[in-house]
């Protein structure tokens, strides 16, 4: 592959500003840091092939994230695969990884994809309507839909944890 | 609950995140993975040669039409007119290697592999099969159609072409990625992290099993058949495999790779900077570079309808500055193998840049950058 002029560069700086958000971002979509990790590495990698040959090359970082997005969907379901396999091993399921054991980041990783990518890119990356939308390709009116269903079905998801939690400190406590 | 509460918990969320920094090693790592990317580059565009192999042996497969008269094969040079967009055909899914055979395009993308009438250019079948959507090749051979997983937990699927179905499901311990047929047998690259040796698989075409692998040095890219050998490119080496006793040597002399065979020789490529790149011819006698065609950028090659052809990929072109100012796109460029020179102007190429490159049933087939676009180019007559 030839090394086209002032791409490393590019890259280079644009790793520096926006690698550790584009891990964040990898991280609410799959909630695990390691494969966030992989995933903002594979995000880059994917960038500099295509680097040569991105329209307008201000637009890196929407590519960036629209590579993590894609790429997140595989590996949530390689990643609830392994929780699953973990679990049938440990009985316990848990991730060993105490950001992850968070509630809200388990409810996150059980949403449909669109709606969990819609909900992480509005209220944890703070993107506008209009931003969401380009970086997942949707319009306008249904990044709101999606993102207010996923917020319902969060909702719904830790309201059943709450319950489940309550139910298993009554059993502990008799 | 509240959604106000879960508002607070994606903002606790979002805190704790923030208060964590990635591995520092985040840099050194990417600059290792690009270091290898020539060679993600060489296997992705393995099984290509195949549609070389197909066109020579198969008279009147270059007729687009009922009726019309057979043109030339690979072995009878010929010069072709100019390409012209044809059909731009947008795929449902991204893809990666194209191939021509059974009076087909196929097309190995995410999840199945498509079949394309050359008549419609519409897809009239799409065979479910787990491959890749990034490195997955086709190959013909033995009456099949042959798929590569693309994926290091390796499958080769074989596909009959007159039921458009898998027959057979074979599993290739150590990756399935580059894949031709010959002498019998199906030959797979395994694309292995570990640095030596490298290892091709074999699979018996008549039984569905596999035999010993080859050893071959270290990282197998690109594989290509033609004048009776397997060809394979490995990191440092070009080596030269007997499809009918496994024997394996490196007669090539100074040639980095082999990415298509075609009026009996061998073509690569060649890059001694960023300008100074090309293509190069390698006689298979001697083992030695006869010619070289400078094309910066070229970056897939495929021999067919008397032509070795060359799609390029975008550059891009700066004022001095580190940020591009501005993008030309790739062109798609025929060298006639009798003065192995440039024939004609080079075509634009649609789209951003060349992923996949095939011809056959009277086309060239690009693949491009998006993934999911396959632009075919006729010949004017």
């Amino acid at each position: 592959m030839d090394v086209r002029p002032g791409r490393d560069e590019a890259l280079s700086r644009l790793f520096e500003a926006h690698y550790p958000d584009t891990v964040r971002l990898a991280f609410y979509l799959t909630g695990s840091w390691p494969v966030a990790e992989d995933l903002a590495q594979e995000a880059f990698v994917r960038l500099w092939r295509r680097w040569g040959g991105l329209r307008d090359h201000h637009a890196a970082l929407g590519y960036l994230r629209t590579t993590v997005v894609n790429l997140s969907r595989s590996a949530l379901r390689r990643r609830l695969l392994e929780l699953r396999h973990q679990h049938t091993i440990s009985q316990e399921g848990h991730d060993p990884d105490p950001i992850a054991r968070l509630h809200i980041a388990q409810a996150l990783a059980e949403l449909p994809a669109g709606k969990r990518a819609c909900v992480v890119l509005r209220h944890l990356v703070d993107l506008s309507v209009e931003e969401t939308a380009a970086v997942l390709g949707i319009s306008a009116g249904s990044v709101k839909s999606q993102t207010h269903k996923g917020l319902r079905l969060l909702e719904a998801a830790l309201s059943d944890r709450d319950d489940r939690s309550r139910h298993a400190q009554e059993v502990r406590e008799r | 609950m509240s959604p106000v509460s879960v508002e607070e918990q994606l903002r606790e969320l979002r805190e704790q995140a923030l208060a964590r920094e990635p591995a520092p090693d985040g840099w050194p790592r990417l600059q290792r993975r690009l270091r290898r990317e020539p060679w993600r580059r060489a296997a992705l565009v393995a099984g290509l040669a195949m549609a070389v192999l197909v066109a020579g042996v198969a008279p009147g497969l270059l007729a687009r039409r009922v009726g019309q008269s057979p043109v030339p094969t690979v072995d009878e040079p010929l010069v072709p007119g100019r390409p012209v967009v044809a059909a731009r055909i947008r795929l449902d899914r991204p893809f990666t290697d194209v191939d021509v055979g059974f009076g087909a395009t196929w097309v190995a993308s995410q999840g199945a592999l498509l079949r394309i009438d050359p008549q419609t250019n519409r897809v009239v079948a799409t065979i479910p099969v787990s491959v890749s959507g990034e490195s997955a090749s086709i190959a013909f051979g033995e009456g099949a159609v042959w798929v590569t997983s693309g994926q290091a937990d390796g499958v080769v699927y074989r596909v009959d072409p007159a039921g458009n179905r898998v027959t057979a499901t074979i599993g290739v311990p150590g990756g399935a990625f580059g894949i031709v047929v010959a002498a019998g047998t199906v030959w797979v690259t395994q694309y292995l992290p570990e640095p030596d040796p490298g290892h091709v698989a074999r699979i018996d075409a008549r039984t569905n099993r596999l035999l010993s692998p080859i050893e071959v040095p270290n990282l197998p890219g690109a594989i290509r058949a033609g004048l009776d050998a397997v060809w394979v490119t490995s990191r440092f080496t070009v080596s030269r495999i007997d499809p009918h006793t496994g024997a394996v040597t490196q007669p090539l002399q100074r040639a980095g790779d082999v990415r298509a065979v075609g009026a009996g020789a061998l073509w690569g490529t060649y890059a001694n900077g960023a300008a100074d790149a090309g293509v190069q011819r390698i006689d298979p006698a001697s083992g030695q570079v006869v010619a070289r065609i400078r094309i910066p950028n070229g970056v897939l090659i495929a021999f067919g309808l008397g032509t070795l052809w060359v799609a390029q990929d975008a550059s891009s072109v700066t004022s001095g500055g580190n940020t591009p100012d501005r993008t030309e796109p790739g062109k798609l460029y025929r060298i006639d193998p009798a003065t192995d020179r440039v024939l004609g102007r080079p075509v634009p190429l649609p789209g951003i840049a060349p992923t996949a490159l095939a011809v056959g049933e009277g086309a060239v087939w690009v693949g491009e950058l998006d993934g999911k676009t396959l632009t075919r180019f006729n010949l004017v007559p």
